[in-house]
């Protein structure tokens, strides 16, 4: 009995589906394999990889909507939307390094499964936000789609927007529809060096209230910031505060200006090289600013309101061994942590988080943690409830993904 | 509609008793007179009276009033200020009206965070009128924003004159407060950007009260533009006008807005207020840029540049913030200034590809003919969302359904170019029985499946939205044949 499928059509998929749920059989259901890492370690009879429906079906970049298959390369995607001046605006990030799945890009269905998103997701929202349709296949074998080629569609129940973030766990998509932007001209980081969280965040505040249109605001506490900076006369562990703007040659400039004007002058404050900056901010969105430290095995990240970063990071900062980083102005913190630690931690900093209003997803850590602490923090039962109803309307043999995100 | 249940009916007294235990006289409505005010929305051609209607002021509340409504198998309309224009709060008669006029409260203005907390019948204007004097507003606006609800935009994602570049509700919503039917109270989202689990928010944001009802809303607030410009584009046909919106967003360019208007539109809209529109073209775009001056300048110059390639009559850039006011006064006035031309006017709301914007507005123009009905288009170009206005006089015998015919093989010409049946007023009743057009049975069955985790019993708004109700069991259930599912082979790739 073969265990790993690599389905050519939908109704390969169909089939495919119909079969697992008659013989009670379940399913791990992966676009190219790169975030396999993500959710509880998963014991299925069988694999689905969705790399052999790959390809971009339609693309014409003034309707600003693109059409491709669920197996697509992101990197493929990227490059077709670059060679049109154009990017997919939420900057999805990679977890294959985080994952360790040989840096690969992952797919487009993936990205749109784990409802990616980058430094820019302040202004520019998540993979949800930019989702316009979906083909899919439900756990009954069903083919079904949902919204369509358009920008503006009230067409029926969001359903692309359900999908968007399931992880796998709801049907497997055999098709994806998602606006494109066009990509900015130019992009240039500014650097405020040596603040602490709360002057920085004050900062970040500012900046984002501000009419000029920030796509980047972030933080590194000094220990992680040595690997970046490149400044005279200033110590290892001084923190850096980056600011990024994004437009015409024309519009950054003059934002800059703008810019710089609210940042007060006790702060010295530097422009950083196009590739260093570049460099930066792809690590800042990759996660990838913990790997100085080695192996970094359980990392979590929170999503909560701005004003409340500083009372989370007071609350971890005496824990030995404990890194974090803002970003989106402080709209996320990414932690990493000692397996030692974790168990304990966990629940403390979700707790917090609890009084504040947020999430706090665990995104690496070894099974046993994952078990003991889950992916998501504790949900009100009747949450719990209608989330366990959702899966069991599409999927009522709990043969797709079961168990990994621990909803059911 | 569905087939009133003269049970529920009959059982009217008893509801009404149960109800009282819950709320103040003030807040129940049961006489005829007073339920007249109710009988319809702002699709005004199909008119019902409830039950009763009873107007909470707590999430409380609701939920007890869902309970009781549930427990005793009644059927729950929500509605906010009733200004949908797809019959979304089209009463039943054997089914309340959940009023949510007195959850009117701003509860948090947070400027920290970037986001206010409303209850849900606070007008999407008034969000912005409150932070406005800090610089901030709610990027959404449908032309209705000055009546409409926020509880009503997230049932039905409204959008508006700016969700080219600022989104839709779903993009612009971080949190929801719902009460399901069986009055469990959810609290999804909060004052941060991404939620847990299944995205929630996204899926009841546009599910047209049929999932649960909204009391309170997160929404996201955004920095005023330093700068905000608008030009008024003439051409000399709608066709040329069509192409420079695509010339435009080809170019890399994401006005604010774009907003285009045909002859008709533009002549009775001049009559009835003055907006400096151009009377010597035969197609207007309206275009909407901001960001820094100097960016705004330049992307003014680009825009003309490309709009004189596309032939176009005139170009006028508005000065002052006074008169870009004036230049938009025209297009929210447009609607009124077609009702002063025509007793009655049906006003459409597909979506379709921008490309196929020339294509299809010639297609009209012609069935416009072989109707005998004048149409008048002022839409949302930039996003290809059409709102065509059938002229039509309902007191001429047949006109109505000639007017309802019309805008059906509308819609099925957007279907047929790739488009949609509805951008952003709801399928409702209007167009619940089109649905079939779009969607297959299965896709339709998939989202009844979600509906029936919400609402298995289908009490919420009813006979919207879905031409052909299942029950929630049949839906659900494995077709099981001797003790096993019907067994296909193993599959072979």
């Amino acid at each position: 009995m073969p265990e790993n499928f690599t389905p050519v059509s939908v109704q390969q998929i169909e089939e495919l589906l119909k079969w697992t749920l008659s013989e009670n059989k379940t399913l791990t259901v992966k676009g190219r394999g790169g975030k396999t890492g993500f959710g509880h370690l998963m014991e299925t009879d069988c694999t689905v990889s969705l790399e052999k429906l790959s390809g971009i079906l339609n693309y014409d970049p003034a309707e600003l909507v693109m059409q491709a298959l669920p197996g697509t390369p992101l990197d493929e995607i990227e490059a077709a939307l670059s060679a049109n001046n154009q990017h997919l605006a939420f900057e999805p990030m990679r977890l294959g390094q985080l994952y360790n799945t040989h840096a690969e890009s992952g797919s487009i269905g993936g990205t749109f499964m784990a409802n990616l998103s980058g430094p820019r997701r302040f202004k520019a929202g998540a993979a949800r936000d930019h989702i316009l349709g979906i083909k899919a296949v439900n756990g009954r074998g069903q083919a079904y789609q949902s919204g369509g080629m358009v920008i503006k569609n009230v067409t029926g129940y969001d359903m692309s927007k359900l999908l968007t973030g399931s992880w796998g766990t709801l049907s497997i998509i055999t098709e994806v529809i998602f606006k494109v932007l066009p990509a900015p001209q130019t992009s240039q980081s500014l650097c405020v060096l040596n603040q602490q969280p709360e002057a920085a965040l004050a900062l970040m505040t500012k900046l984002a209230q501000s009419p000029h249109d920030i796509s980047g605001l972030a933080y590194l506490p000094g220990d992680l910031s040595k690997h970046y900076l490149h400044y005279d006369g200033i110590d290892d562990d001084t923190s850096l505060t980056m600011i990024r703007l994004e437009g015409s040659v024309l519009s950054v400039a003059e934002r800059l200006k703008s810019v710089m004007r609210l940042i007060p002058h006790k702060w010295r404050t530097e422009t950083m090289q196009q590739e260093a900056s570049q460099q930066l901010w792809t690590s800042i969105r990759d996660v990838s600013v913990f790997t100085i430290f080695g192996n970094t095995p359980v990392i979590m990240k929170l999503s909560i309101p701005p004003a409340a970063a500083t009372a989370i990071t007071d609350f971890i900062k005496a824990s030995a061994g404990v890194h974090w980083y803002m970003d989106a102005a402080g709209g996320w913190l990414w932690i990493s942590m000692p397996e030692v630690l974790a168990t304990t931690l966990i629940p403390g900093i979700r707790q917090k988080v609890a009084m504040h209003g947020g999430s706090a997803v665990l995104y690496s850590a070894i099974e046993k943690i994952k078990k003991t602490v889950g992916i998501f923090s504790p949900q009100p039962a009747a949450l719990v409830a209608l989330n366990k109803r959702i899966k069991e309307s599409f999927d009522p043999g709990n043969i797709l993904n079961p168990g990994r995100l621990g909803l059911v | 509609m569905p087939k009133p249940d003269p049970a529920i009916i009959a059982g009217r007294q008893a509801l009404i008793h149960a109800l009282q235990r819950l709320v103040s006289d003030e807040q129940l409505i049961t006489d005829q007179s007073s339920l007249r005010v109710y009988e319809t929305d702002g699709l005004s051609a199909y008119r019902q009276l409830p039950m009763l209607v009873v107007l909470p002021d707590s999430t409380q509340q609701v939920a007890e009033i869902l309970k009781i409504c549930s427990e005793m198998h009644t059927k729950v309309v929500p509605r906010g200020a009733g200004t949908s224009l797809s019959g979304g709060a089209l009463p039943l008669e054997d089914g309340i009206v959940l009023g949510l006029g007195k959850f009117n409260k701003i509860l948090d203005i947070d400027y920290d965070n970037r986001c206010v907390v409303v209850q849900s019948g606070v007008t999407n204007l008034a969000i912005t009128d409150a932070v406005k004097q800090r610089g901030f507003y709610y990027a959404p606006d449908p032309s209705s924003q000055i009546a409409c609800t926020i509880g009503g935009n997230v049932s039905e994602n409204a959008g508006g004159v700016h969700c080219l570049k600022y989104g839709l509700t779903s993009n612009n919503i971080l949190g929801l407060e719902i009460v399901l039917i069986n009055g469990e109270i959810l609290r999804l989202g909060g004052k941060h950007m991404d939620m847990e689990a299944y995205d929630l928010l996204g899926i009841i944001t546009g599910s047209e009260g049929l999932l649960g009802v909204v009391t309170e809303v997160t929404v996201r607030i955004l920095p005023d533009p330093e700068t905000v410009r608008a030009m008024l584009l003439g051409f000399p046909s709608n066709e040329t006008a069509a192409v420079c919106v695509g010339e435009i967003i080809s170019q890399g360019i994401i006005p604010a807005g774009i907003e285009m208007m045909d002859k008709l539109a533009i002549e009775a809209t001049e009559d009835f207020c003055q907006a400096g529109y151009p009377l010597d073209c035969e197609s207007l775009l309206i275009v909407e840029l901001d960001g820094p001056a100097a960016e705004v300048n330049q992307l003014i110059e680009q825009v003309s540049s490309i709009a004189t390639e596309c032939h176009a009559t005139s170009i006028k850039v508005s000065q002052t913030e006074a008169e870009r006011i004036r230049f938009w006064t025209g297009r929210k006035a447009a609607f009124p200034a077609i009702g002063r031309i025509s007793p009655d006017y049906y006003c459409m709301d597909g979506t379709i590809p921008r490309k196929q914007l020339p294509h299809v507005l010639a297609r009209m123009a012609e069935m416009s003919k072989i109707y005998g009905l004048r149409i008048a288009n002022v839409f949302h170009a930039g996003d290809g969302n059409l709102h065509p206005l059938i002229l039509y006089d309902a007191n001429n015998p047949g006109e109505l359904e000639q007017a309802e015919a019309f805008g059906t093989d509308i819609l099925r010409l957007c279907v047929e170019v790739g488009g949609v049946l509805t951008g952003e007023h709801g399928v409702g009743i209007e167009k619940r029985d089109l649905m079939s057009e779009v969607f297959s049975e299965q896709d339709l069955q998939q989202q009844l499946r979600v509906k029936c985790a919400f609402d298995p019993d289908g009490y919420l708004n009813p006979g919207k939205v879905f031409p052909t109700l299942h029950r929630c069991a049949e839906l659900g259930k494995l077709h099981v044949h001797h003790g096993k599912l019907a067994f296909p082979d193993i599959p072979r790739f």
